[in-house]
């Protein structure tokens, strides 16, 4: 059947802002995890809660990662490394070629279990059997679906992959970042610049007290669409004249290079430069880095504390714990038995 | 260029086209492999005994069945029983035979079918490609 009109627009959304650009940066994230000092998360592998939860879980577990993207080789590893065996899904064939070529170049003879078991499939029409997995981890996913029903339709097929007592693992990027003061994003859909600093963010508290009025070549400034909600026109980027952001943070200038969000997930481009492989205008200060053809621009829904488990209401999901992690927000679940919802 | 790896058998035995609209069950998939090689694959005995229960053994089956109609080997795969003998933990002769053709039995080329509606699924460089269009969406 036909997809509602906004489902169409939902979906061409991510075709356009999520999967073509991973698509394209494929090439440049496998060549970053080369080591050196390139600054991508998938260097040294997956994050922390990730790592948790491989130890929490007792040996020879099957886990299915859904978004596994080019990490897909660094999971399978660790997951080895504890008798798991692990399944990976993306949507993206380039990613899934990466992975596939990460391993290649990292594999010991002999140890061929650990190959990455991959299919390239649409996480929200996944094509894995029911209730057949001890545990399911959806890393830096959710943040790229462009709408309230299609994050809970992804929650939904990672819950149904579970079996009963499965545990699943959820992360997204947090409106709310760490940092003294604490800041937060100006608001939730967002276009990001792979490469660039991390967009300015308003401090989250107090409000500074109200500034005089802006000339006009600030006003403009500061309602550029970049940052604005992509929905309804406008957003909250100071447009809408209730943000308290003035024009300078919608300047990048090297104050925002002092504020690093650290790389999981990983929307920074490394550190080290070579010709061709940054698309950032060089505003992160990198010595020598090429002026940009274009800036690809990303987009993320970031997550209120609380809007996963919010998001995973009566799916058959027992929320466990919600935590903020290097500025995401993380939530373990466990997979209720069928009588209970 | 990127190197490939290829398809094993344990990963057919996840796979499901039941995301397609109408589609029952939707498993286990026809195994149409164009080609087929064997590789030398460390056999480790917990691994096998912790992954049997938590595989569909008439998946297993079929696809080795597939296979061996097939006839892309130049020695049939080792055939396997119709069902898990209870002592699998300790029949090791199981157990190598069931790690042969879930770890070492690499699907080169080929494509994997719905045995409902006969859609098939291409494998390209080692990645079943298991995207549907929307139309066929549930």
């Amino acid at each position: 059947q036909q997809q509602r009109p906004a489902a169409e627009a939902e979906a061409a959304l991510e075709e356009r802002f999520v999967h073509r650009v991973y698509s394209c940066m494929a090439p440049a994230l496998a060549c970053a995890d080369e080591g050196g000092s390139g600054g991508c998360a998938n260097r040294r592998g997956p994050p922390a809660c990730v790592r948790d939860l491989l130890r929490d879980l007792p040996p020879g577990c099957l886990l299915a990662d859904l978004g596994c993207g080019h990490s897909a080789a660094a999971l399978s590893r660790l997951a080895a490394a504890r008798g798991h065996l692990a399944v990976g899904a993306d949507i993206c064939l380039d990613l899934l070629l990466a992975a596939n070529d990460d391993w290649h170049r990292r594999r010991s003879r002999g140890r061929q279990r650990r190959q990455p078991l991959l299919v390239q499939a649409d996480v929200l029409r996944c094509p894995l059997r029911s209730a057949a997995f001890d545990a399911v981890t959806c890393v830096s996913v959710v943040h790229h679906l462009a709408s309230r029903d299609r994050r809970r339709r992804l929650l939904a097929e990672a819950a149904r992959l579970l079996r009963p007592g499965g545990r699943l693992l959820v992360t997204a990027w947090a409106f709310e970042q760490p940092g003294r003061p604490a800041r937060s994003f100006n608001c939730q859909d967002l276009l990001v610049p792979w490469g660039a600093p991390e967009p300015p963010q308003t401090p989250a508290l107090p409000p500074p007290p109200k500034p005089p009025p802006r000339p006009a070549w600030q006003r403009r400034l500061s309602s550029l669409p970049l940052l604005a909600g992509l929905f309804g026109g406008g957003g909250s980027g100071g447009g809408s004249g209730d943000c308290q952001a003035d024009s300078s943070d919608c300047e990048s200038d090297s104050s925002d290079c002092e504020f690093r969000i650290r790389e999981f997930p990983a929307s920074s481009c490394p550190r080290r430069h070579t010709a061709g492989d940054c698309l950032c205008d060089g505003a992160c200060g990198a010595a020598g880095a090429p002026a940009s053809e274009g800036r690809r621009l990303r987009y993320y829904h970031v997550f209120r504390q609380g809007e996963l488990a919010d998001c995973a209401r009566n799916l058959g999901l027992d929320c466990l714990r919600e935590w903020h992690e290097q500025g995401n927000w993380c939530l373990s679940a466990r997979r209720m038995p069928p009588s209970y919802y | 260029i990127f190197k490939i790896s290829n398809m094993k058998l344990i990963l057919h035995n996840m796979l499901t086209s039941a995301m397609i609209k109408g589609v029952k069950k939707g498993y286990p998939l026809l195994l149409r492999a164009t080609k087929v090689e064997l590789q030398p694959v460390e056999f480790d005995a917990g691994f096998v005994v912790h992954m049997l229960p938590r595989l569909d053994w008439s998946g297993v089956t079929a696809a080795v069945q597939c296979l061996n109609q097939l006839d892309l080997l130049q020695d049939p795969l080792p055939e396997l029983p119709p069902t898990v003998p209870d002592d699998y933990a300790n029949n090791e002769d199981f157990l190598r035979k069931a790690h042969i053709a879930l770890m070492q039995l690499d699907v080169i080329e080929g494509c994997l079918v719905c045995p409902e509606t006969g859609r098939e699924f291409p494998i390209a460089k080692g990645i079943p490609n298991m995207l549907i269009n929307d139309n066929e969406a549930a």
